[in-house]
């Protein structure tokens, strides 16, 4: 039934952007600028350049897997086993990353809002949008981002435009920050600041224009990589290294500084509900990509059903860490350190080896028809 | 009939997502204690001494009957290890609540101050009450005495009323309107140091008094202006005895020691944070040979024309750091037999302002490198920006460095109006000297 469910170009963007830069509002910024220090913004553009390669070389090898979602690449690779396999680690891959988010965004309406309010019940709230969300389908999904991401962008940019008084560029010297290696090595593994570009193959069959998926993704890497740029640029001009290693929500302690006269300030709870919309949106299409992986990976008639039994493990594997600590660690060490190689690197060699495979099926066919 | 009861359960769910969401944390503003001000004072076995200025909702929202502003706030003290755990304390005693969330400003002892007050900006920058543009200044006196003293006279709202004296440093370069945030990302940066506003309480009762004010004074043979003095000797007689002047200056968490008004004003100036104030300078086309003789000044309204420009050069190790200040202003008043509004005199009077302001900004920038060893005018920021690795900068040791800097300062002051008088005919030339 999802697969007559049609998505338009700029629809599927809007999912990429939101998927790529919702990070911005966590703690990305704080992150980046400890790998780099003042030079944190020059990694993220560099990262950002390396990315839109890749994904150029990536649409080159797709060409011929139009239509094809990443699983039905895997498949022509690797045949079935090769597409559980393939269909399994980017289950894994989506499961984490949702339950880590849905903690952190949960810890962080605890500390900034819901002071009183138990983490799980925070987390629950949650859980209902995401639920709604992954029932209702990537149509419904995708609409809603269509309508909230522009408002989002706009109040994201207000906030950088409002603090726009407190930026001074020398805070952004030393100019290469804590050095050369410091940004190749940790650029490397902040590649997975990206990882979500990934979604764009699951969400392939749904196109309208399949053949416009490079477009999409081509843009949404361009605006995600300078919301990101931007975010950190910014960040790092109001606050200068190591402070800047210390706030836990930087942008949200840069809506916390917005005074305009006596009456326009303490404007941040305004923004708390695009912070929670824009949780509602990510978390929500994370949720469907789980439950979309899952049916495909075992060839499953129905998705919905699917939904319940998902959200229930995701809520469950987000209560696991014991504290917002052990949550920010599982995304540093685990999911950071590791995922660019599942999402960026691993679908090059799945459209390679396909590629290669479709490359000798053609070849033994014409040699067969030939021998005929 | 299924999608009927599906429709109602989702109805249900998004009813009760919105009721949910509220019940923790639900709370009356009517059961909060509104903080205006916090004081901190070093207390006895390792304890602080915190004292609460707390707003009374009831008497700052209905206003006050004559005579009866002092019902708006409510001191409340506390001696206990920790600011929380006083708050602790304080929040078993009283019917409410305390919040923080409306606090305006924070008055440290000055003893706790030398002592280093690192451990009390993290609380303040941790905790979520605090605004970040929450004022913060040191007290000679004690912290508890200052907030006990303030009686807000021109205005019943506490609040306000400390937001605006806070604010006033923009027209009067007296103090420096330092915030917690700026004063924490001050506190821990490489390359600058941070300073406070410097708060005190008056003994001044009556006008007599002044004259003790001015014996105590050290002038160093110079004139005395209306800015050379620092908060706890202001020759003011006012009812509310808080006083706000000069600048308390740090190096790292510590303070190193005062600044008077007009180094304030001198500070405000290089770190390019003027506003529009008035100054007063001795006429310059006066004969006699002290001012304090002659009354002879000219009053000015000075602010900044462009940002000042910085730059800063190594010879040997040892910076030379020079300084162009550009300021432009009105003339406001001249009490001398002379005028400036017009050609020459302008000039002259340009070219003098231009120089004595030279000197005095010349005098600060040497005691902050001499006796504070402190680079409060962030100079650092320009040295920083010709290193490109963190590490270098680091070796570098800029607050060794700035001890040895020299100063090349030029101020160039440019005269736009003369108020609404073209010219002055001073009453000598019309009805003679007698």
């Amino acid at each position: 039934m999802d697969q007559k469910t049609t998505i338009g170009n700029f629809e599927a963007a809007c999912i990429l952007l939101n998927l790529l830069c919702t990070k911005i509002i966590l703690d990305f910024p704080r992150t980046v600028s400890e790998d780099a220090g003042t030079a944190a913004w020059l990694m993220i553009l560099l990262d950002s350049v390396v990315v839109y390669i890749l994904f150029l070389i990536m649409t080159r090898l797709y060409k011929k897997f139009e239509g094809n979602d990443l699983l039905g690449v895997s498949e022509i690779a690797f045949g079935e086993t090769g597409r559980i396999f393939t269909g399994i680690v980017y289950l894994a891959q989506f499961i984490f990353i949702t339950y880590v988010i849905l903690r952190q965004f949960a810890e962080d309406i605890k500390v900034i809002s819901l002071t009183s309010t138990p983490v799980s019940i925070v987390i629950l709230l949650f859980a209902i949008g995401m639920i709604v969300g992954a029932y209702l389908g990537i149509e419904a999904i995708s609409r809603l981002h269509v309508l909230a991401i522009p408002l989002l962008a706009a109040a994201f940019l207000l906030i950088l435009l409002f603090n726009i008084p407190r930026y001074d560029v020398s805070k952004l010297s030393p100019w290469l920050g804590l050095g050369v290696n410091a940004i190749f090595e940790k650029g490397i593994i902040n590649l997975s600041y990206f990882s979500e570009v990934v979604a764009l193959f699951f969400l392939m069959p749904f196109l309208k224009k399949k053949r416009s998926y490079g477009e999409v993704g081509r843009y949404g890497i361009f605006f995600s990589g300078i919301f990101l740029v931007l975010s950190v640029l910014c960040y790092l001009m109001a606050y200068p290294y190591p402070t800047s290693t210390e706030f836990f929500l930087p942008v949200y302690q840069m809506a916390r500084t917005i005074k305009i006269g006596r009456v326009f300030s303490r404007i941040e709870p305004a923004f708390i509900l695009i912070w929670a919309s824009c949780a509602f949106l990510y978390l929500s299409a994370n949720l469907y990509f789980i439950t979309y992986i899952f049916q495909r990976t075992f060839s499953l008639k129905y998705r919905k059903p699917l939904v319940v039994p998902f959200i229930i493990l995701v809520f469950t594997l987000s209560l696991l860490p014991e504290n917002l600590y052990s949550t920010l660690q599982a995304d540093m060490q685990i999911y950071r350190t590791f995922s660019w190689i599942v999402t960026l690197i691993l679908p090059i060699i799945l459209l390679s080896v396909a590629s290669a495979r479709a490359r000798i099926r053609k070849r033994r066919e014409e040699a067969r028809l030939s021998h005929d | 009939m299924i999608e009927h009861a599906k429709k109602i359960l989702v109805f249900i769910i998004i009813i009760s997502v919105l009721f949910l969401s509220g019940c923790f944390d639900a709370y009356e503003p009517d059961d909060m204690a509104y903080v205006v001000a916090l004081g901190l004072d070093n207390g006895s076995d390792g304890n602080l001494v915190i004292t609460l200025l707390l707003a009374v909702p009831i008497a700052v929202g209905v206003g006050p009957e004559p005579g009866e502003i002092d019902n708006a706030t409510n001191v409340i003290t506390v001696a206990a290890p920790t600011i929380l755990g006083g708050i602790n304390v304080i929040n078993s005693l009283i019917s409410k609540r305390v919040n923080f969330t409306h606090a305006k400003v924070i008055v440290i002892s000055q003893e706790l101050a030398e002592q280093g007050i690192e451990k009390f900006i993290n609380t303040f920058i941790r905790y979520r009450e605090f605004r970040p543009d929450t004022y913060i200044g040191i007290t000679k006196g004690g912290a508890e005495e200052f907030l006990k003293s303030s009686k807000p006279v021109l205005e019943f709202n506490p609040s306000k009323h400390f937001e605006l004296i806070m604010e006033s440093f923009k027209y009067t370069g007296f103090s420096n309107g330092s915030t917690i945030e700026e004063f924490y990302s001050k506190m821990e940066s490489t390359c600058e140091e941070t300073v406070a506003i410097l708060l005190d309480v008056s003994q001044i009762q009556e006008t007599k008094d002044l004259n003790e004010v001015f014996q105590k004074l050290e002038s160093h043979g110079k004139e005395v202006l209306e800015g050379d003095y620092k908060a706890e000797n202001v020759p003011v007689v006012y009812e509310n005895k808080i006083r706000q002047m000069g600048s308390a200056v740090f190096k790292a968490d510590k303070m190193v020691g005062e600044l008077t008004g007009l180094e304030t004003f001198y500070y405000l100036m290089v770190s390019g944070k003027l506003g529009e104030i008035f100054y007063t300078l001795p006429d310059p086309g006066s004969k006699e040979k002290s001012t304090a003789e002659s009354g002879e000044y000219v009053s000015l309204r000075l602010g900044q024309a462009r940002k000042p420009q910085i730059n800063v050069k190594l010879k040997e190790d040892k910076p030379v750091i020079n300084v162009k200040v550009s300021l432009e202003g009105d003339i406001m008043a001249i009490t001398g037999k002379n005028d400036y509004s017009t050609g020459e005199g302008l000039k002259k009077l340009e070219n003098y302002a231009s120089e004595y302001i030279k000197d005095n900004v010349v005098s600060f920038l040497e005691k902050t490198r001499d006796e504070f060893k402190s680079d409060i005018c962030s100079v650092g920021k320009y040295v920083k920006r010709t290193f490109l690795l963190w590490e270098d900068w680091i070796k570098f040791n800029w607050p060794e460095k700035y001890e040895k800097a020299d100063f090349i300062v030029e101020v160039n002051v440019k005269i736009r109006r003369s108020g609404i008088m073209v010219k002055q005919v001073p009453i000598i030339h019309s009805k003679g000297d007698k």
